[in-house]
């Protein structure tokens, strides 16, 4: 066995680490050891890529004489095992085949949505990649319809990341540049409440400066920022957040974060607590509630909301995950009842780079008036990266 | 058709809908128009619909024939709005809109 894989694995069974939020069924608690994010999503470092390969995949589609250490030395850009610690490149596409009110004659809608095509190219130097540089460029096709009057720039190419950090030690490192937002839970359904209410959608990425400490039981994160500067000047959400977890009882996580923000037209104040649940074996238990309250500048149309969110994630066999989601919402101001959306899904790694994701949507507003039909919605995904 | 999942970001429409007015035309319209805001953009937009936030100029309601100009009881804003008198099938799994509401969009409607 090399002295590589040798060191992943012992890694692997001394860190805790995560990937998707739900990794921490397999006793990953920081997003730090896969990802070059320490608040995860982007591009995978190498240890994550061989996690990915080794431990998320099924291994049932490799060929059959491939040792687990042949699959890991595998899991680099195009099946190649890295030949310099200085670069890395990644190719990823991620689109779904949505249908909504499947069965309805008259209102049933399919669509093929692309979500993401970005590549990604990362440069590192030093010790632990004590030194990195991360550039993510994607092509996002333009919405449907018209274009919003006053928003420029509204471009099919776009990017998405481009940031640098510095890690002055292994347990502190500062990050400046355009990046996700710190806040809650980084849930892989971007459509959630939890995500759309705070603002912490798709592409609500921006520029600032990201300060991380991570401890033995500790992580914190605090950032400020000045909106996305490709996006008018107007428009661009100045502010700050903070999150903070704990790690409680060995493997499972709590959470607090809290984000004020504004720009010309809109304050937004956001908090939420959340918990990390490990179910071990790969299974998961994520939950958040929070409350956000925006306040117009013109004086109309405030609002202030609160979100649920409950995920359970279960692990039968290496490779498959079933989970289920519920979510609720609650308009505090127009005070029109709630609306909780709910369903089951499967998620499937045949073998890395391929994932294959089936969701179900159900969504019922429950109000004081009159309840209306509920809504449902299918999503069949395909997530590839090289 | 490929369409993309998100507007440019979560503030692409801020100037629409907390912004000082850009709207054009009838005095009318500028009070449909935050109804239309609050109680249909938020799912008409990206992407399953057209954002409907963007739609600031008054003759674009009629030219996607989302209302016919003087014929409210034929518009398609009034025929799926849920209202308390019965009928209609939006907001989609939502309650009837008040009726003060939509009566400011029955009045901007008959008015064109």
């Amino acid at each position: 066995m090399s002295k590589y894989f040798l060191t992943l694995l012992i890694l692997f069974i001394a860190v805790p680490a995560r990937s998707y939020v739900n990794y921490i069924g397999h006793g990953y608690t920081s997003c730090l050891n896969c990802h070059y994010n320490p608040t995860g999503g982007g591009p995978l470092n190498d240890y994550g890529r061989v996690v990915s390969a080794t431990l998320i995949s099924s291994g049932k589609f490799y060929p059959v004489d491939w040792s687990e250490e042949k699959i890991a030395d595998s899991s680099g850009f195009l099946g190649r095992k890295p030949k310099q610690d200085w670069f890395r490149s990644q190719i990823n596409y991620r689109g779904f085949q949505l249908v909504r009110d499947p069965g309805s004659r008259a209102n049933e809608v399919k669509q093929w949505i692309n979500m993401q095509f970005d590549a990604r190219a990362i440069i590192k130097f030093g010790e632990n990649d004590k030194f990195i540089s991360v550039i993510n460029y994607g092509y996002a096709p333009l919405p449907r319809g018209p274009q919003i009057p006053g928003v420029r720039n509204q471009t099919e190419w776009r990017s998405r990341e481009h940031y640098i950090g510095y890690r002055f030690t292994p347990k502190f490192g500062v990050y400046a540049g355009l990046m996700d937002r710190v806040f809650g839970l980084k849930t892989i359904e971007h459509i959630a409440y939890s995500r759309a209410l705070t603002q912490q959608a798709q592409n609500d990425q921006t520029h600032g400066i990201m300060a991380h400490y991570i401890a033995d039981k500790w992580e914190l994160f605090g950032q400020g920022f000045i909106g996305n500067l490709s996006q008018d000047e107007k428009l661009r959400m100045k502010g700050g957040s903070a999150m903070v977890e704990r790690t409680i009882f060995d493997i499972h996580r709590i959470g607090v974060s809290l984000k004020e923000s504004e720009n010309s037209y809109l304050k937004l104040l956001a908090y939420s607590s959340h918990l990390k649940f490990n179910l071990k074996e790969g299974s998961a238990l994520l939950a958040e509630v929070g409350q956000v309250q925006t306040t117009a500048k013109s004086g109309a149309n405030d609002g202030k909301s609160r979100y649920g969110l409950l995920q359970t994630y279960l692990r039968p066999v290496r490779g498959l995950y079933v989970f289920s989601n519920i979510e609720y919402k609650e308009d505090l101001v127009l005070k029109d009842g709630y609306t909780v959306r709910f369903g089951p899904g499967v998620q499937y790694f045949p073998m890395q780079r391929f994932e294959f994701r089936f969701d179900i949507y159900n969504t019922r507003n429950f109000g004081p008036k009159a309840s209306t039909f509920d809504t449902w919605m299918y999503l069949l995904q395909t997530h590839i990266w090289l | 058709m490929i369409v993309g999942c998100q507007d440019y970001n979560s503030n692409s429409a801020d100037a629409e809908k907390y912004g000082p007015s850009i709207l054009t035309g009838s005095s009318k319209f500028k009070l449909a128009f935050p109804i239309l805001l609050k109680r249909c953009a938020n799912c008409h937009t990206s992407p399953i619909h057209s954002p409907w936030a963007g739609y600031t100029n008054e003759k674009t309601w009629a030219d996607k024939n989302l209302i016919i100009n003087g014929n409210a009881d034929n518009s398609q804003i009034i025929i799926r709005t849920i209202n308390t008198g019965g009928g209609g099938d939006m907001p989609q799994g939502g309650t009837a809109i008040p009726d003060d509401e939509y009566q400011t969009l029955l009045d901007w409607i008959k008015s064109l």
